[in-house]
């Protein structure tokens, strides 16, 4: 084992003492250094002397994205500049970005987090890692890189983009395991087939580290199908310290959160009550040891679950499940609630349709437009009206069986929808407010 | 004896077909007979060119979705009547149609009609054997 994943299985009580023990210095540090929380709990009337057991973080305040947007770009850092070290921005979509200024041992934090990952998916110093997330802003691939090189591995940062280049690299130097998003992958094993290369037999690939946008089971299958790597799923976010807040390991259908640094909770997103492990809800983190921009409480939008069970790695960290919707992405169309992730899913139902897809909504005065472009893939295609238009319907039968709506679906040529290479944008929204 | 048809998929957006012509003229393929199916939300071009394998290749380059099809070229004098004799004998052995579109190669007075057939090898055994000239790739370019 390597040391790295030492706490990986701290004994419970062991644990708990040490989440209590942190938050106990965190709230009145976050109490002291940052004004919106400390004016939130006044309103509350909650006083960081309150927090006397665990559960008594339930009584202190949210934080959410629009707080970090309205306090842009220093209201929520705690520590003086001097103390900075780094900044990160999230990727956002609309108007201001986030800004999370960090210390060095913050950042230290989070390498230690996308480190521990990594060797519970079994990289090894002998591994050479393929960083395929953007550099940057971005926290995907210094956050990977970081990680790979904590572990000793070598690292190969080619960064997103000029993916034939990244091929012919990763034959050339023997790269064994990749970082990237599930869809950049998608997107490289389609230009390697065309570049007539095959990841199992020209490839020394055997890992796939991919995180930064939701994706479904059937993905998962279908990357370990045309790649035969095994795909392991990393989850984390910029706002709490980027990849590396939990991931999976070998046994368990989830992810094992680092709970000794990034302290979870699910609540009910309209009652905003703290929910008991096992049920679903709104993932909550509160970090317990960043000291730039500490977060109380911060609502992800990622729904998921704590799951009760033990898992079988002896790992004692809290299992979360799999994040396959955030409740910002969910779509309400003709009053029917659509996750794209559903969307993904009925998709991968018809074999002669690639999993990229493209949601147009638009909006006349008294209906919503639901348009979804899918692409065939090029052994599918005929010359034959009658035999594309089977492919049409099948995709709209799926769909119409799951969502329940009946979409107006077109087909479009393979590689014509635009890829990502950073976080893929499935749903274009021109719907009147 | 069959002949390579080039289709291409269209999507329904303006500029489709422009961008399959222009592909294929800036690498001198030249066309010689067209035709364009339609369903509300796409289309198909199915092309007969003189060097199929170089146009599939090139649009395949492209991003095109390209699927090559055997079809038969039945040769008839440019004359009324020339389609009519050929569509009874089809209609008479049983080789049923999918799809058909016709040109005509003015310089030999000759008509030539495309068929996609359910079942190429059996309609072609048919004419063969009553005596119609079909034409390949190569008898198209002489």
């Amino acid at each position: 084992m390597h040391p790295v994943s030492k706490p990986d299985y701290m004994p419970i009580p062991e644990l708990r003492a040490m989440q209590l023990a942190k938050l106990q210095k965190l709230i009145p540090y976050e109490y002291e250094h940052v004004a919106l929380f400390r004016k939130r709990c006044d309103e509350k009337g909650v006083k960081p002397r309150d927090l006397v057991t665990l559960a008594d973080l339930g009584k202190f305040p949210f934080m959410k994205k629009t707080d970090l947007r309205d306090e842009y770009p220093y209201g929520l850092t705690a520590a003086p500049m001097r103390e900075i070290n780094r900044f990160h921005c999230s990727s956002g979509t609309t108007g201001k970005p986030i800004c999370i200024p960090q210390t060095k041992n913050d950042v230290k934090i989070w390498t230690e987090g996308v480190a521990r990952c990594m060797a519970m998916y079994g990289i090894t110093e002998d591994d050479v890692v393929q960083v395929s997330y953007g550099y940057g802003l971005f926290t995907g691939g210094l956050g990977a890189h970081y990680g790979a090189e904590e572990l000793g591995c070598a690292v190969l940062p080619t960064g997103a983009g000029n993916t034939e280049k990244q091929i012919m690299l990763m034959q050339d130097l023997g790269v064994t395991a990749i970082c990237c998003t599930p869809s950049y992958f998608l997107h490289l094993a389609t230009v390697a087939e065309k570049m007539g290369i095959d990841f199992r037999r020209d490839t020394k690939l055997k890992h796939g580290v991919f995180g930064a946008e939701p994706w479904t089971d059937e993905i998962r299958t279908k990357i370990e199908q045309i790649s035969g790597i095994t795909a392991h799923d990393i989850y984390g976010l910029t706002e709490i310290a980027g990849p590396g807040v939990a991931g999976n390991c070998e046994f368990c259908h989830g992810l094992h959160v680092w709970e000794d640094h990034f302290y979870p909770e699910i609540i009910d997103p309209d009652t905003l009550e703290v929910l008991p492990d096992g049920e679903e809800g709104e993932l909550v983190f509160t970090t317990l040891d960043r000291v730039g921009t500490p977060m109380v409480r911060y609502r992800t939008r990622d729904l998921s679950r704590l799951q009760v069970e033990q898992c079988k790695c002896g790992r004692t960290m809290r299992v979360m499940d799999r994040v396959h919707a955030r409740s910002d992405d969910m779509l309400i169309i003709h009053g029917v609630n659509v996750f794209p992730s559903q969307i993904e899913a009925c998709l991968m139902k018809v074999p002669e349709i690639a999993p990229h897809y493209m949601i147009e909504l638009s909006s006349t005065d008294t209906m919503d437009l639901f348009e979804l472009k899918v692409e065939v893939v090029a052994e599918a295609f005929s010359d034959k009206i009658a035999e594309m238009e089977t492919i049409r319907k099948r995709v709209a039968a799926s769909i119409k069986e799951i969502v329940g709506l009946s979409p107006k679906i077109y087909l479009v040529a393979p590689g014509t929808l635009p890829r990502s290479q950073g976080k893929i944008k499935r749903v274009i929204d021109n719907r009147k407010k | 004896m069959s002949l390579n048809q080039v289709s291409i998929f269209l999507e329904n957006r303006a500029g489709q077909l422009a961008r399959v012509c222009k592909t294929l003229a800036a690498q001198n393929v030249s066309l010689i007979a067209l035709s364009l199916a339609e369903s509300q939300e796409f289309g198909i071009v199915r092309l007969i060119v003189d060097d199929s394998a170089k146009a599939a290749q090139i649009l395949k380059a492209e991003n095109f979705l390209v699927a090559s099809t055997a079809v038969t070229a039945v040769a008839v004098p440019d004359r009324p009547g020339g389609m009519s004799e050929v569509a009874a004998f089809l209609s008479e052995r049983g080789c049923d149609i999918e799809y058909s579109y016709a040109f005509a190669i003015k310089q030999q007075a000759k008509a030539v009609l495309v068929f996609r057939f359910k079942d190429e090898a059996k309609a072609s055994a048919a004419l063969a054997e009553a005596g119609y000239e079909t034409l390949d790739e190569a008898a198209l370019k002489a």
